[in-house]
């Protein structure tokens, strides 16, 4: 175990050790080496930040998923369920969250899913979508988090956020509608004469 | 009401459409995308998603958590170690099974090395040796070397002589019987350090049936027995003692120094 939690590196300031990383990458490895889609650990660090819409915060939480998952495999103790880490990390993020200032339950502005929505997303920085996205309650927040990690079908979103599908279907509707009119706010459409 | 519930199921599977084009298993959700498929809004909902997805695949990865994850470190397969392989239960398996195997026929080997014509009767009549009582042999009490004429004249075995080394022990008791493959074996028990002796027919070559011959003592073991045997006049004369070689070797010393 020591080796595994024993890095050779120094960790920055405030993030935990580093972990051995040659152990985590066989850990988290899927059958026949070939990288396991359910436990892809780049999307896991995508879903922490768009979880969190903090870079600093999400890399605490996703190296301390990595090192409890590490001491659980050196146990002998990995889950055998799919997405472990996912459901993990997002408990982490929830937890993490707790004693920050939740967002209030207002009416947001809501607009219809404009044709040039992709445009005005593409003006967007990541780190904005991660913190619009960070803002929302959970669980719309987990729903938008990992739908748009592309990385799920709904059965398995359904599943890891614990929702059923018609909440799952009003929390990605209502994020769309309100996306937009943040998006509509934010980068103003010229008027048609 | 059916209807209803089950348009607003499909729906809500619209709203939750896949991004990517990816192979859809679920029945009902490739039902509401055909369905929802071609309208305006399905369409800018997909745009809009993928747009979004688009953007999320652009988050950076910091180098600290990037390092645990590098593409070129997950795809070589991890090397296979000496330790790892011994560790595998399978090939411990395998390991344990062949050293067991290799271990019989070298011990087969080596009990067979030192084998001459006629071992396999003497190794038996070892056994024998082993559980003989002398209350089970006819009493006599004379030199052992004067029973060659007791077995000539009473049993008509010719050539069965007790060498010179041993001619001179003195016998508590003899029989002459017939073993598995009615070959007639003459056994003598002697006072001397509880031994006996044994004379059987040479082993012959089953074609040509000439007596296959071997040269002075030859020692073979069977539970705790020690024989030294040796052939003469295609007869087999066999000392079996329980002890080592060393307990019978002074006897036959004791011949070759006369």
């Amino acid at each position: 175990m020591q080796t595994i939690l024993s890095g050779k590196r120094t960790a920055p300031a405030g993030l935990p050790a580093p972990l051995d990383t040659r152990k985590v990458r066989e850990l988290f490895r899927g059958p026949s080496s070939v990288p396991d889609r359910k436990q892809n650990l780049p999307q896991l660090y995508r879903f922490c930040f768009l979880m969190l819409g903090d870079s600093r915060k999400a890399q605490e939480v996703f190296h301390t998923t990595l090192r409890e998952a590490a001491q659980r495999a050196a146990r002998g103790e990995l889950p055998g369920e799919p997405f472990w880490l996912f459901r993990d990390a997002r408990w982490r993020c929830l937890e993490a969250t707790k004693s920050d200032l939740q967002p209030e339950s207002l009416e947001m502005d809501e607009h219809d899913v404009a044709s040039e929505a992709a445009s005005q997303i593409q003006r967007l920085d990541p780190t904005q979508l991660a913190i619009w996205i960070s803002a929302a309650p959970d669980p719309q927040r987990s729903a938008l988090a990992l739908f748009y990690l592309d990385e799920f079908d709904y059965r398995e979103i359904l599943d890891l956020a614990e929702l059923k599908l018609s909440e799952l279907s009003l929390f990605l509707a209502n994020g769309r509608r309100q996306l937009q009119a943040w998006l509509d706010a934010k980068f103003p459409q010229p008027t048609e004469v | 009401m059916k209807l209803l519930s089950s348009m607003r199921r499909q729906r809500s599977l619209s709203n939750c459409a896949p991004i990517s084009a990816r192979e859809l298993a679920d029945r009902a959700m490739r039902s509401a995308i055909s369905r929802a498929d071609g309208s305006a809004e399905f369409v800018h909902q997909q745009n809009f998603d993928r747009a979004v997805a688009r953007l999320v695949r652009l988050i950076p990865i910091p180098a600290e958590s990037a390092e645990w994850f590098s593409e070129k470190d997950l795809v070589p397969t991890s090397k296979r170690t000496w330790k790892k392989m011994l560790r595998n239960p399978a090939v411990l398996a395998i390991s344990i099974a062949v050293a067991v195997i290799a271990g019989v026929f070298v011990f087969n080997f080596a009990s067979h090395l030192n084998d001459f014509p006629g071992s396999v009767t003497a190794r038996k009549l070892l056994g024998v040796a082993a559980s003989m009582r002398p209350v089970m042999l006819d009493p006599v009490n004379t030199d052992a070397g004067t029973l060659s004429d007791l077995f000539f004249m009473k049993h008509g075995l010719e050539h069965y002589d007790v060498p010179a080394e041993f001619a001179d022990f003195s016998t508590i008791g003899c029989r002459v019987f017939e073993d598995d493959e009615s070959r007639r074996i003459a056994q003598i028990w002697v006072a001397e350090k509880r031994m006996q002796f044994f004379l059987f027919p040479a082993e012959r070559d089953s074609k040509t049936g000439v007596v296959l011959r071997f040269p002075g003592w030859r020692y073979i073991h069977q539970e705790g027995w020690t024989g030294a045997v040796t052939e003469h006049s295609g007869v087999c004369f066999m000392a079996a003692v329980r002890g080592r070689d060393k307990d019978l070797e002074r006897y036959l010393s004791k011949s070759t120094d006369k």
